[in-house]
């Protein structure tokens, strides 16, 4: 046997595959025993690194904290995808075997019973036969006879052979569009404030995920958020956040573009999806008499319940002063009513204060010499966009994944076999045979009413 | 009718389903230890008129929230228990030797229906990004698989009841080991397909809205063990022999593996899914 050979027989043969699907297992234990990158932030392994350095050491080095993207689990994934070329490769050959050899059909009627047949041709037994298996849902495929027996072989949901092809195809498939994805995924988030627009590859632009050939996001287009529609349900969760974008290409043609949550949009290559992150921006400007203004915008985040106000504490661009920021978006409802909202601001150098007071938009304050305007309040919105995703190949893998696991659980393939055999002129022997397993109850019972229902026939 | 009748109307169907629930149990025990077969058929007439109450507060449930019964543990606990129960009433409707397995099914789910009713039965409303006909596939399919693998649970006990002691008492009444064997894995077949339904419309409906199929989330995480456990089963049982009294085992290992991520580890992780089984 060749190496080769022998390398795609180790593969394929269900213990190796077995042993994957163990060793995979364990591996996904494991991800779910140790806390994972996912959903832990970098805190949380300083303090472990501190408080347990000999297991934090352990599990850094394994990186079994971000098991997905760890070596060890990569190499668990390629071997179970070699298996897998390997195994759909056999079982497509084998797809296109639908011959049984006489040899093998034979073995397939040792042990079982015999019946006498008198008086009957082999023309009326396969009359009889064809009459009988249609009403069990079998159809005659091509006969195999041999000088001395003939084979009257009947087939039965033979188009759920492709199940099992099917199943581990779409899994390859699926194996293929995560493999993509950890190439060339590129996704990233963008805080953008209404009417404001964003072109190429802005900094505040964060990659939360990037594939290792992942091309940086960099649209041929600019984007603005014209406005941004928040819609509360009586306990304020939100039940819309829709953002109303205008796209402007390089050619200055301008297309308008709603996106809202679980609707995402597609523009040029490049898919745009609305979060519930949201929030406030207080756009203030502080002016000395007689010079240009600084302009500044605090993002606040939006809080869950409507009585906590949304607030920040930030340092003032170009001025020692730290600003306290507490928005009062409206007192009674708790949607954001611009002709009413009001901003409370502390302004503070260490632990000396300058201003506390109330400032609303259009309004201007004054302190040490300075006028604080307050310009504006807006909606800043989390956007999201995904670059390089596979996503007909994803569509594809569930649709063949479903397709073929249908097929394998609820029809089953079943072939009922009858031999003839010559015994002398005008006297035969027949016997009847179910495969793959007809041992199995139902199957059984099938073949058994079968067998009564022809031997009454041939009584007649 | 305001809706506080209503909720007042939902929570006293609720109780009856739970009642009525109870008494089909104490039939199927009553009716099997005495081998008594008109009261094993009272205790399934039992279940089939328990779910009329159920249904009605269920509706009354969703029209009083304005969504299906998915979002919360109260709501999910509920529909999936409702599911489960249709599909061991139709399901013994046609293989009638099946009705034995009302005896786990009944106490499994009035025992779930109480426990939902005590841990949450607030009215939630449903945030803008379950507004998808990805979640209703995705939780439809979840609790028809939990519907499947009940029924495999009820097989497997019946089966390693059956095989340690014989044909004794009512157990006589139950199909063939050997049918009991075929029928646990038939259904574990059947939660396998729908179990596979229910990750991949998931993936699709977490791509909507956040736009990543998979974020290795504990639920996801464990929902994920759950199929490659199924596929490990199927896998022994197809080409390793696997079947009978160890089959039977491994299936209730199945069984506890979908209870755990179903109802367990929302309860002990932090998942993108405790959010709003509340």
């Amino acid at each position: 046997m060749s190496y080769l050979k022998k390398v795609r027989n180790f593969f394929t043969h269900p213990k190796t595959s077995l042993s994957l699907f163990g060793i995979l297992l364990f591996s996904l234990f494991i991800a779910e025993l140790i806390p994972q990158t996912t959903i832990r932030d970098a805190s949380y392994y300083k303090s472990l690194s501190q408080s347990q350095p000999l297991l934090y050491t352990f599990i850094d080095k394994l990186s079994l904290h971000s098991f997905h993207i760890s070596i060890w689990f990569l190499c668990i994934i390629a071997l179970l995808t070699v298996s897998l070329i390997l195994t759909t490769w056999n079982q497509f050959t084998t797809l296109s075997r639908t011959d049984f050899t006489t040899e093998q059909l034979d073995n397939r009627f040792s042990g079982r019973p015999v019946n006498q047949l008198n008086n009957c041709s082999v023309e009326q037994f396969s009359k009889r036969l064809k009459e009988t298996l249609p009403a069990f849902g079998y159809r005659l495929s091509p006969n195999k006879c041999t000088s001395l027996r003939h084979y009257f072989i009947f087939t039965k949901h033979q188009f759920s052979r492709l199940g099992s092809p099917l199943l581990h195809t779409g899994l390859l498939l699926l194996i293929f569009a995560s493999l993509y994805g950890f190439l060339f995924y590129n996704r990233g988030f963008v805080q953008i404030i209404e009417g404001e627009t964003i072109a190429g590859n802005p900094p505040a632009w964060l990659e939360t995920q990037k594939g290792i050939f992942a091309k940086t996001i960099n649209p041929d287009f600019s984007f603005r958020l014209d406005k941004l529609f928040i819609d509360y349900w009586p306990d304020f969760s939100k039940k819309r956040v829709e953002g109303a974008f205008t796209i402007t290409s390089q050619d200055g043609k301008q297309t308008p573009l709603h996106v809202s949550l679980g609707d995402p949009k597609h523009v040029e290559g490049l898919t745009f999806f609305q979060t519930i992150h949201f929030g406030y921006s207080v756009n203030l400007v502080l002016r000395k008499p007689g010079n240009p203004g600084i302009p500044t915008s605090f993002l606040l985040d939006n809080e869950k319940t409507p009585d906590i106000p949304p607030r920040t504490s930030d340092t003032f661009p170009l001025t020692d002063y730290t600003f306290d920021i507490v928005l009062y978006p409206d007192s009674e409802k708790p949607s954001l009513q611009l002709d009413h909202p009001s901003v409370s601001v502390t302004v503070r150098t260490g632990e000396t204060i300058h201003f506390i007071g109330q400032i609303r938009p259009g309004k201007k304050r004054s302190f040490n010499g300075y006028d604080l305007y307050c310009e504006s309040i807006k909606y800043w919105s989390g956007v999201t966009l995904v670059d390089g995703y596979a996503l007909p190949l994803v569509y594809t893998a569930f649709f063949l994944i479903f397709t073929g696991i249908t097929l394998i659980y609820l029809f089953e393939s079943r072939k009922i076999i009858f031999r003839l055999e010559t015994k002398s002129e005008n006297e035969y022997l027949w016997s009847i045979a179910g495969f793959p397993r007809d041992t199995s109850p139902l199957f059984k019972n099938e073949i058994d009413e079968i067998s009564h229902q022809i031997s009454k026939q041939l009584v007649k | 009718m305001d809706s506080t009748q209503l909720l007042h109307y939902e929570f006293i169907s609720y109780w009856i389903a739970v009642g009525i629930y109870i008494l089909a149990t104490v039939f199927f025990a009553v009716g099997l230890f005495f081998d008594n077969d008109k009261k094993v058929n009272v205790g399934h007439k039992l279940s089939l008129a328990g779910l009329a109450p159920h249904a009605a507060a269920i509706s009354t449930h969703w029209y009083l929230s304005g969504h299906g019964p998915y979002l919360t543990k109260f709501e999910s606990l509920s529909s999936s228990l409702w599911i489960a129960i249709i599909f061991y009433v139709l399901l013994t409707i046609k293989l009638d030797k099946l009705k034995p397995i009302g005896i786990l099914v009944l106490p499994i789910s009035f025992l779930m229906l109480g426990m939902g009713i005590m841990v949450n039965p607030a009215i939630e409303f449903l945030p803008g990004s379950f507004q998808t006909i990805w979640l209703i596939f995705h939780i439809f399919f979840n609790k028809l698989a939990l519907g499947a693998i009940l029924i495999a649970l009820g097989c497997s006990v019946f089966y390693l009841m059956k095989e340690s002691k014989g044909d004794e008492g009512f157990l006589k009444k139950l199909p063939s080991l050997a049918l009991l064997d075929l029928y646990i894995y038939r259904f574990c077949g059947l939660c396998f397909v729908f179990w596979t339904i229910t990750v991949i419309a998931g993936s699709i409906w977490a791509h909507k809205s956040w736009g990543r199929y998979w974020a290795w989330d504990p639920i996801e995480t464990w929902s994920l063990i759950t199929w490659v456990i199924f596929g490990l089963y199927m896998h022994l049982r197809r080409f390793h022999g696997l079947k009978e009294k160890r089959a039977a085992i491994f299936m209730i290992g199945c069984f506890l593996m979908v209870i755990l991520t179903l109802f367990l580890v929302p309860f002990i992780t932090k998942t993108v899914h405790t959010e709003y089984l509340l």
